[in-house]
């Protein structure tokens, strides 16, 4: 047998099944509208605040999940896919990196004002450039989507401050039922504000 | 990096918030033209993942055909007088050797039929996979 073993043996070392290329292929096309239209609007939703456009991580995300066949035959395949966008998107800012490794982007690093500890390999002053950088045109981003909203504001400054439950419902002023209904207005307020082929990316 | 926790957290309320939507919510939300974008987007990775695995298909197949496979032999013994049989020089070295090398001779002969022995094994076990 001289082909790769794509497709003998799907199962990894513990015994525990994961679906072939086939099956992915298969169990992908099967879902329903109501599947699809989450996967859009997570994406839309990620994509936007990940410098990231809504296909572009929509389709590494399926390649990854047809290509890798790591999902477990047990969990469900629409949050599989979901949780693939989410390390994308979570990942996204090594793609900055490697553009400026490769050249087409310019990052100026600050003189070292002692934050950094320069014997850290961990954390390199341009690797935190990068991530300070990115990350921060991100949360611009959010910012600006949600800018004529004071109780979205608010829910994200919260956020922020990894406040939950009814501190972040004493923050907002509301209740439980007010603090679910301002999570879910800003979750569709974000997977609007990033239609396909707006800028997300920053021009220089 | 606690900018990248904050968006981690963000990231987090709108994936649970669209997982927690009632189909018709979600719907509602959608529209024809997003629900086609994604299953475009669908059957295009569908087809990369299949171009790429045909390229890793045809990878392992050249690398497989470079392989060097004994000559027809049941045994390293036989596969070495086939060797010697086909290639002149080879033979020449060999009776050579055995001429002057005395008992390093016979070590390395017994060492290269061990080693087609094997070779020939590994092949074998190969095909039948």
């Amino acid at each position: 047998m001289i082909a790769e073993d794509d497709d003998q043996d799907p199962d990894d070392e513990r015994g525990c099944r994961k679906y072939t290329f086939e099956e992915v292929v298969e169990g992908l096309r099967s879902l329903g509208a109501p599947q699809f239209a989450i996967l859009n609007g997570v994406s839309r939703g990620l994509a936007g605040t990940a410098g990231m456009e809504p296909d572009e991580l929509m389709n590494e995300a399926f390649v990854r999940v047809i290509d890798a066949r790591t999902c477990p035959v047990d969990v469900d395949m629409v949050g599989f896919c979901i949780m693939t966008m989410k390390s994308i998107a979570s990942t996204a800012h090594r793609k900055r990196k490697k553009e400026v490794a490769e050249g087409t982007k310019h990052v100026p690093i600050a003189a070292n004002d002692g934050a950094l500890d320069p014997a850290d390999d961990a954390v390199s002053p341009e690797n935190e450039a990068l991530s300070r950088i990115f990350h921060g045109e991100c949360l611009a981003r959010v910012d600006a989507a949600i800018s004529d909203d004071e109780e979205l504001q608010l829910l994200v400054m919260g956020l922020c401050d990894n406040l939950i439950g009814k501190k972040l419902e004493e923050l907002l002023g509301t209740n439980t039922k007010g603090l679910a209904a301002a999570r879910k207005r800003l979750a569709k307020r974000l997977a609007k504000a990033f239609p396909a082929g707006s800028p997300v990316r920053s021009k220089d | 990096m606690e900018d990248k926790k904050n968006l981690d957290r963000l990231h987090d309320v709108v994936i649970e918030e669209f997982l927690a939507m009632s189909p018709e919510e979600v719907m509602e939300f959608t529209t024809q033209e997003d629900l086609d974008s994604v299953k475009s987007n669908l059957e295009d990775a569908i087809a990369q993942v299949g171009r790429a695995r045909l390229a890793r298909a045809k990878a392992a197949a050249a690398t497989d055909a470079r392989r060097p496979r004994p000559v027809g032999s049941t045994g390293g013994g036989d596969a070495l007088r086939a060797a010697r049989a086909n290639d002149a020089d080879f033979d020449k070295k060999l009776t050579l050797a055995a001429r002057k090398g005395g008992a390093s001779y016979e070590a390395d002969r017994v060492g290269i039929e061990e080693d087609l022995d094997e070779l020939r094994r590994w092949h074998e076990d190969e095909d039948s996979v």
